[in-house]
């Protein structure tokens, strides 16, 4: 009975195998062609990849990356991929399995070195510590999967998304890297001028839509008192919206940050009925604005916000 | 209409007010690795009050109420780094519940309600090939767009009427093999063939068991840009009847998908019609059968949407005039998990007065995340 299966299974594979032959021959490419969740990946693959690799992200920058739509589109795309790099921590979950079935590419289905979660490769905060349960809103058991809005881990993961680059592309493993080491070096050395350049600002605390900036507020020793989301995923609702508007009055915040995929007219309302309190829409992602073009204009975005020199745009 | 539902369909219109607060005390969390080889389970169900009345008539008609549409228990994982396996049973009420309101002649005694399990779907699919997935087992056939929906994924509450004609109240569901390739074109194609046994009482159920039916599909999207999408398919299906003759049906589909890059949180549009057209050859009544349905779905806010469908189709007595049926339909999402929707219909045609229809439905998945399809 196993045999048969196997043999089976042996001769769907050699025909699909024949198949892939045939059509695949006009297709290939020298390069190594890869497919990111989420743009600030894409800015990572494509600077440790250079032109020894093609990428290119199914979320835009201004898209919120926890739903997206699994577009047939993307499987064509992810049919033809060597690599597929996520952040994982359940930030895909809803949409990437879609697309990786929908692909009919064995080299990119979870276990294979054609898929990388970058999630679990560094140190993950608010991991939940008891039962799980939706009435906490849309958690995520893992932990929070906005990583990248940290420039040191971002660094980490570099190396990480270099070692399975050399691993798929041999020959330009060392080329990879040195690559990675070095953004992971610019970033560490800009992140010291951050640091000094927020703490000069004096601000301790501010109101985020989500939690988004979570790592990025860990990094800087900034507390993030209050989320305009009175749960994961859950609009604001008015009474949570006037517990926020107290907590900002007692506590003298004096900055709202609103990713750029949310809507900012409830932390207008709030800045409405608390003086000092600025309101700044951020592009939390690479291209969640035109002024974000690169992995270290998201973060000199986020400081000058900080510092107030930003234009929202 | 029952009191109630004013209650409550007032309810559904306060729900966006509701408050939540952050839960209290944690317990401890069991070890997560030897369950994260269990396979991924949620239940998903939907809950239905509904209330239809003729024109002129003093009375609602006998089927409706408050009622358990149906609850689907889903498991899925990969078998191994081969196969992944899906099961889903679905519970609904039994089919004579359904018939035995408007079957009865008189008042007969009462009958305590009966249920039905059945397997809606239990089915391998491989994960290993390049370009083609095979599937075996139990499954939604692919005839048509509609016809791969599970019930709680509809578009409105109910299937549109030419589906549930020619096809039958669970739709095309059958046991056999599927062939599913993305065919090397720029654009997204997908062909499928399906050899089933052909089991549909509605349309096939030969009386020879080595006779099956085929079902053929052929699915486009073009991507218009990064905001909208165009998808088009073909469908087929044939294969011997009851009848010592064949059955064969055809479809098309056409969806139409918009939803901005920027804010497209807030607002999306779909606009949707699908076509089916079938012969029964060898049956006397309703041999032939032709029908259409277009719908709009508009999303206004984060958790809003508005529809309005507009349908037709033969009717079941060939001589008498076509089913019309036109819906509008208001639903409010207030997380991915729960929904909440309210439909009006009105049916005229099939040489009877017109049937105006209340459905409130509520829609509910706990457990494993849902794995959406576009």
């Amino acid at each position: 009975m196993k045999n048969m299966k196997m043999n089976m299974t042996k001769s769907l594979s050699s025909l699909a195998i024949a198949y892939y032959l045939l059509t695949s021959a006009q297709t290939a490419h020298a390069e190594l062609s890869v497919l990111t969740t989420v743009s600030d990946l894409n800015a990572l693959v494509q600077e440790i990849g250079g032109a020894e690799v093609k990428s290119e992200s199914f979320c835009k920058g201004s898209q919120d990356p926890h739903f997206l739509e699994p577009k047939p589109s993307f499987m064509v795309k992810a049919n033809r991929a060597d690599l597929v790099v996520a952040i994982g921590l359940g930030l895909e979950v809803g949409w990437l399995p879609s697309i990786l079935q929908g692909a009919r590419n064995p080299k990119i289905q979870t276990g294979q070195a054609g898929y990388l979660e970058v999630g679990p490769a560094v140190s993950v905060l608010d991991v939940p510590s008891g039962k799980v349960t939706r009435a906490e809103g849309d958690v995520h058991p893992e932990g929070n999967p906005h990583v990248l809005l940290d420039p040191i881990r971002t660094g980490e993961i570099s190396l990480v998304i270099a070692k399975r680059l050399g691993e798929l592309d041999a020959p330009h493993a060392a080329l990879f890297k040195s690559r990675a080491e070095a953004l992971q070096k610019r970033l560490v050395e800009k992140s010291h001028d951050w640091e000094a350049r927020i703490a000069k600002t004096g601000t301790s605390k501010i109101i985020s839509f989500h939690k988004t900036l979570t790592y990025f507020f860990d990094r800087y020793k900034i507390q993030n008192p209050m989320i305009l989301e009175p749960l994961p995923g859950v609009p604001p609702t008015a009474k949570h919206t006037l517990d926020v508007i107290e907590r900002a009055k007692a506590d003298k915040i004096t900055l709202v940050m609103v990713e750029n995929f949310f809507d900012p007219q409830v932390a207008v309302r709030v800045s409405k009925d608390v003086p000092q309190l600025r309101v700044e829409v951020v592009a939390v992602s690479v291209g969640g604005s035109d002024k974000v073009k690169t992995i270290d204009d998201l973060y000199e975005n986020l400081v000058l916000a900080i510092e107030g020199k930003a234009k929202n745009g | 209409m029952h009191p109630l539902v004013y209650g409550l369909i007032g309810l559904m219109l306060a729900y966006p007010f509701a408050e939540v607060a952050k839960a209290q005390g944690e317990a401890a969390r069991p070890s997560s690795a030897v369950q994260s080889l269990n396979p991924d389970t949620s239940i998903n169900f939907l809950t239905l009050y509904k209330q239809s009345k003729r024109k002129g008539s003093d009375r609602t008609e006998p089927d409706g109420g408050f009622s358990l549409q149906e609850a689907e228990l889903q498991f899925t994982a990969n078998v191994d780094p081969y196969l992944r396996a899906s099961i889903l049973l679905s519970v609904h009420p039994a089919e004579e519940d359904a018939t035995a309101g408007t079957a009865s002649s008189g008042p007969a005694e009462p009958e305590e309600k009966s249920w039905a399990i059945e397997p809606e779907e239990v089915f391998l699919e491989t994960i290993a090939l390049p370009y083609v997935t095979i599937k075996a087992g139990r499954f939604h056939t692919a005839l048509g767009r509609h016809n791969g929906l599970h019930a709680h994924a509809f578009p409105f509450i109910d299937a549109p009427l030419i589906h549930q004609n020619l096809l039958g109240e669970e739709g095309l569901t059958e046991n056999g093999l599927s062939a599913s390739a993305l065919v090397p074109v720029p654009w997204f194609l997908e062909a499928t063939v399906q050899a089933v046994q052909g089991d549909s009482p509605a349309l096939f159920a030969s009386q020879s068991a080595s006779d099956g039916a085929t079902v053929y599909r052929l699915r486009n999207l073009f991507e218009l840009s990064d905001a909208s999408t165009l998808d088009f398919g073909f469908s087929a299906a044939a294969g011997q009847n009851f009848y010592d003759s064949r059955s064969t049906v055809e479809g098309v589909d056409l969806t139409y998908k918009w939803r901005p890059i920027s804010g497209g949180k807030y607002t999306a549009l779909i606009l949707a019609g699908e076509y089916l057209q079938g012969a029964i050859k060898g049956r006397e009544e309703g041999a032939k059968q032709r029908g259409q349905a277009a719908w709009i779905q508009y999303q206004f806010a984060e958790r809003w949407w508005i529809q309005a469908r507009s349908e037709e189709a033969d009717a079941p007595h060939q001589d008498s005039e076509r089913l019309r049926k036109n819906s509008a339909l208001l639903a409010f999402y207030p997380s991915e998990f729960s929904g909440v929707r309210l439909q009006l219909d009105r049916t005229t045609g099939g040489g009877e007065k017109a049937l105006d229809t209340v459905m409130l439905q509520g829609n509910l998945s706990i457990g494993a995340h849902p794995a959406h399809t576009y």
